[in-house]
């Protein structure tokens, strides 16, 4: 729960921080081209003042395959950590969350970005029994948490009002799972790299905003899947071509 | 009672629209029809306005409203305009358009986007006796060849209010 409120913290900064920037940073004096303090002529309409960033929320679905990776077992900072293998938990374990994508189309249809994001679930997984002890999960609401991030490198296909891409993402992925056991409650966590090739399909609701679906899997490990709904503004009229023909 | 009152509301929002309707298209104002051109995939509109300050420097500002009906960059350079002011004698003096920062270049106007200016313009000392303002947008895109010009009839100075003694 504290990577929870951590995570919203960090959105609410996020939100805040431009607005108060904003109040704080001009105030417009005029509105004549010359006697302008805080724009230009152009502002709005030209592509010339346009930055050509994307910015994104998602919605996705994502799985973690914890065969194969050593968790480390922590009940506090004190205690010495205990490690059981990844496998002894069973199936791949999934979650749904919100992330955020930042994408810079510099040039022409290839672009590069970062993304990273949160999923939480609820999962029955096996117990396991590591040092004597037996760890069960958590009854808690939320026992498992997804994180990932890493650098995105795409290309997309403009085709009018649709679009498809196709891009990667470069980075890392860690599992936290509570678990509680005679000892106290236990936080497990594991990770691993990341290059997860996505199919991207996105509809124009406006010229500067994109609905989208994306899946895409882990090369690594294919049962590591992901899905989900993206939500885009994009600083350039449909990213500067509206279609390839 | 609420068909009623929503049409007295009605009729009041109708009443408050109505003097600035007509200000804004009595065609009167304008030579050439309603000053509202398309060229090529921009659709350009344009009005004037004096400046409130009722200073000796005061000038006229013009307003460019500006939209792109294409899916695609077109090519725009209001530098390009060329203005001219006329006065009640039919005589033709030089009219520029106000740019200290240099600002106002060839740029590319974003596919289906919005956009207004507000310029400034450099009318000189002859203010009062400018009758009309004519545009002529011939140059600012590739598509503007043998566009309509536009002509403007320059507002008055307004009366200030005099103050109760």
């Amino acid at each position: 729960m504290k990577r929870l409120s951590a995570f919203v913290v960090a959105l609410a900064c996020l939100v805040a921080v431009p607005r108060l920037a904003h109040a704080r940073g001009c105030t417009e004096v005029s509105d004549i081209v010359g006697y302008e303090k805080c724009h230009r002529f152009g502002d709005g309409w030209a592509v010339e003042r346009s930055v050509p960033l994307a910015l994104a929320l998602q919605l996705p679905y994502v799985t973690f395959d914890p065969s194969g990776y050593d968790f480390d077992a922590n009940r506090g900072k004190k205690d010495p950590t205990l490690t059981f293998p990844g496998s002894s938990l069973g199936a791949p374990i999934t979650a749904m969350g919100f992330g955020a994508r930042i994408e810079g189309f510099y040039l022409g249809p290839l672009y590069t970005g970062v993304s990273f994001g949160m999923g939480f679930g609820h999962e029955h997984f096996a117990p396991v029994t590591v040092g004597g002890s037996t760890l069960s999960p958590s009854d808690e609401l939320v026992n498992t948490t997804i994180v990932w991030g890493g650098a995105l490198l795409g290309v997309r296909v403009p085709l009018g009002w649709v679009s498809l891409r196709l891009e990667a993402l470069f980075g890392g992925t860690s599992l936290s799972i509570s678990q509680h056991s005679s000892l106290g409650d236990f936080t497990s966590t594991a990770g691993h790299g990341l290059i997860e090739p996505h199919v991207f399909f996105d509809v124009w609701t406006t010229p500067n905003m994109t609905l989208g679906a994306y899946a895409g899997a882990n090369v690594f490990d294919t049962k590591e899947r992901t899905a989900g709904l993206v939500l885009e503004w994009h600083g350039r009229a449909f990213d500067g071509q509206y279609s390839f023909w | 009672m609420l068909p009623r009152r929503l049409l007295l509301g009605l009729a009041l929002t109708l009443s408050a629209c109505l003097p600035h309707a007509r200000t804004r298209w009595d065609h009167e104002a304008f030579e050439h029809g309603p000053p509202v051109r398309l060229v090529g995939c921009v659709e350009l509109g344009f009005s004037l306005d004096r400046e409130t300050a009722q200073t000796s420097d005061a000038s006229l500002l013009l307003d460019v409203s500006l939209h792109n009906r294409c899916l695609r960059e077109v090519d725009l350079d209001l530098s390009r305009l060329r203005l001219s002011g006329r006065d009640e004698s039919g005589g033709a003096h030089p009219v520029s358009l106000y740019d200290p920062r240099h600002e106002i270049h060839a740029m590319h106007l974003d596919s289906a986007v919005s956009g207004t200016e507000r310029i400034r313009l450099d009318v000189g000392a002859s203010l009062d006796a400018t009758q009309t303002i004519c545009l002529d947008l011939g140059e600012i895109s590739p598509d503007a060849a043998g566009a309509q010009p536009v002509c403007l009839f320059a507002p008055t100075a307004r009366a200030l209010p005099k103050e109760e003694e």
